[in-house]
């Protein structure tokens, strides 16, 4: 097996990203490319490089050098992920929600494509009142994304339109049904729970 | 009387779990059979899920790295690793090369312990317990240096956030190096029994055989993706800590069935004696933490993954400036490579589960972060954090 040095699997990354890049091209405007500082381009390296090793550059703002960020509107979500995929650009790792808490009004969805050491994150925001914390099932083009919606759905309510199984994974059967632990109102331990019958 | 005969359309379902003979740890599966064979599976977890996102985000960034080394009693450097890299980058601190190298000894050391552990659990589920014996008794070889070296035998507690908290001895050193020796020989012969032993490979050759396609649209990962072929190391593809210093070999085999990755997960603890030697004779010198660690972070998001004896680890941390993150995020190996589980097991005999199950190693408190305690005094029941604290202090003032 040849042995991968660092300079070709950080080589892959940046081809990876440019590839994505390319992919998303009809969506260019809404993505969010780290900033790297100054310093880093003074220095002329890359910006594209591993942020652990030990000449790890220094970033201002968020973000990661090998990661690429866009925002979309939930609408244009299955669109991203089929062009994506079709394309057979990397492997969804997980599907994140953030409660961005009640002043926001916003919950936001992070879905994590990774491809070597390159990490494309898709966001969307949904409401966080029932008729507008809602999303698309992506289950018809990644089935494995069937846990993680189960996961978003039961841990920050949100509905996920057309998922194959919508059942409970993590939460126990006497949860009480409108309780959502990860969202920010939730205190940890206020929850009682209930008859299972009765949900 | 007449004998009601049910129609052909009923399932008839038998349910396994929480608590069963087969594994050590709960979860609930539902297999629905025809005669022997399984025409459906479906699984409930949670049955260890303490709500550990939602109780970080209530801890402060040095607490956190203690919680989330609890998510996994196997692989828990794993889990303070991956959350210690992530900050590290959210609070620009550089950690010298020296930790970066001995947080890579500590988590091939681990690697070892939980494929040794695998490897005997899986030969019990296969009903060959000379063997998960054996292999356990071996085992204790790696358990004694991670204590020697840490003085855990499982939450090592190796990592501080900007470094880690000690170093390697020449004594040390020897303990590791004879302890590897030992081991090397013992896997040798383990790699020879798992691939000729003809009793066992009734059980694991040509079962559960999951294709390189399947493997990439189920998402698979870790050594049980290895074992279809799917070239995906994140020691590889994307080195962190020490691995650009100290690159791996990636352990592929194209069977896919249970055979295959027995023999990933074997050969894998060679790369890991290779490095481990490696790194003991090229340890860099330097310090051991960064020179300060700042209490509070600026507001910044990062994704941190690693490598986990059982797969790829994910977090993603988020922080809104304060001394305590907005939002943790972990996604563990086990929850990936579960629907394999469930969709291997239709077609497949009743009696073949405990093994497909094992096969990917599962393991359940990754997957579900839920405590429950038990105490001696036979008191059963839920803790609060306040009294679990207490509690320790206590016993520890007492034991003095």
């Amino acid at each position: 097996m040849p042995q991968q040095s660092k300079s070709t699997a950080q080589a892959q990354a940046e081809t990876a990203l440019l590839a994505a890049e390319a992919l998303l091209q009809p969506w260019a405007s809404h993505i969010n490319k780290p900033q790297p500082d100054d310093k880093t381009l003074a220095r002329g390296e890359n910006p594209l490089v591993f942020p652990y090793s030990r000449r790890r550059i220094k970033l201002t703002g968020h973000g990661r050098p090998d990661v690429l960020d866009i925002s979309l509107q939930p609408a244009e979500l299955l669109e991203v992920v089929q062009t994506l995929m079709d394309a057979n650009w990397g492997y969804l790792i997980t599907i994140t929600g953030v409660d961005l808490g009640p002043e926001a009004g916003e919950i936001e969805v992070l879905y994590h494509l990774a491809q070597g050491a390159a990490v494309v994150t898709l966001s969307v925001k949904v409401g966080r009142e029932t008729e507008t914390a809602v999303i698309p099932s992506i289950c018809s083009i990644i089935p494995s994304a069937s846990f993680f919606e189960r996961e978003l759905s039961e841990m920050l309510g949100i509905t996920v339109q057309n998922t194959p199984n919508s059942d409970r994974l993590f939460l126990p059967d006497d949860w009480p049904a409108d309780v959502y632990p990860l969202r920010k109102e939730f205190v940890a331990g206020s929850a009682t729970a209930v008859d299972a019958q009765n949900t | 009387m007449t004998a009601v005969i049910s129609p052909k359309k009923e399932k008839f379902i038998i349910p396994i779990g929480p608590q069963h003979p087969a594994l050590k740890e709960p979860g609930h599966f539902e297999f629905a059979v025809d005669g022997e064979i399984v025409t459906e599976a479906t699984v409930r977890l949670g049955y260890v899920h303490r709500g550990i996102e939602k109780g970080a985000e209530a801890r402060n960034w040095t607490q956190n790295l203690y919680l989330v080394e609890r998510i996994c009693g196997i692989c828990s450097h794993i889990h303070a690793l991956t959350y210690a890299l992530g900050v590290e980058v959210l609070a620009e601190v550089e950690v010298p090369p020296r930790a970066q190298a001995i947080r890579v000894l500590v988590a091939e050391l681990e690697r070892i312990h939980s494929h040794l552990l695998w490897f005997g659990v899986a030969a019990h589920e296969a009903g060959f317990d000379t063997l998960f014996m054996y292999s356990w008794r071996d085992r204790e070889t790696i358990m004694d240096i991670l204590e020697a070296l840490t003085g855990n035998r499982v939450n090592y507690s190796a990592n501080v956030l900007g470094g880690v908290k000690f170093d390697i001895s020449d004594e040390q050193r020897k303990v590791i190096l004879d302890g590897l020796d030992f081991l090397e020989k013992r896997t040798h012969h383990y790699l020879d029994v798992a691939t000729s032993d003809g009793m066992f490979l009734q059980r694991t050759r040509g079962i559960g055989i999951t294709r390189l396609q399947d493997a990439q649209r189920l998402g698979i990962v870790g050594p049980t993706a290895r074992a279809s072929g799917v070239m995906r190391d994140v020691r590889v593809d994307a080195p962190y800590a020490a691995y650009d210093m100290f690159p791996i070999n990636i352990v592929v085999e194209t069977a896919g069935d249970l055979e295959a990755r027995f023999v990933v997960r074997l050969k894998e603890l060679f790369e890991s004696f290779r490095l481990v030697r490696e790194i003991l004779d090229n340890l860099p010198p330097g310090d051991l933490q960064a020179k300060r660690f700042p209490r509070r972070i600026k507001p910044g998001e990062v994704i941190s993954r690693v490598e986990a004896p059982r797969g790829e680890v994910f977090y993603y941390i988020r922080s809104n400036g304060s001394d305590m993150p907005e939002r943790v995020k972990v996604r563990t190996p086990t929850l990936c490579n579960m629907a394999s589980v469930l969709s291997l097991a239709v077609g497949h005999h009743l009696a073949d589960m405990p093994m497909l199950l094992v096969g990917i190693d599962p393991c359940f408190s990754c997957n579900d972060r839920g405590v429950s305690i038990c105490s001696s005094q036979g008191e059963h029941g839920r803790w609060t954090w306040e009294r679990l604290r207490q509690f320790g202090i206590d016993y520890y003032a007492n034991k003095v």
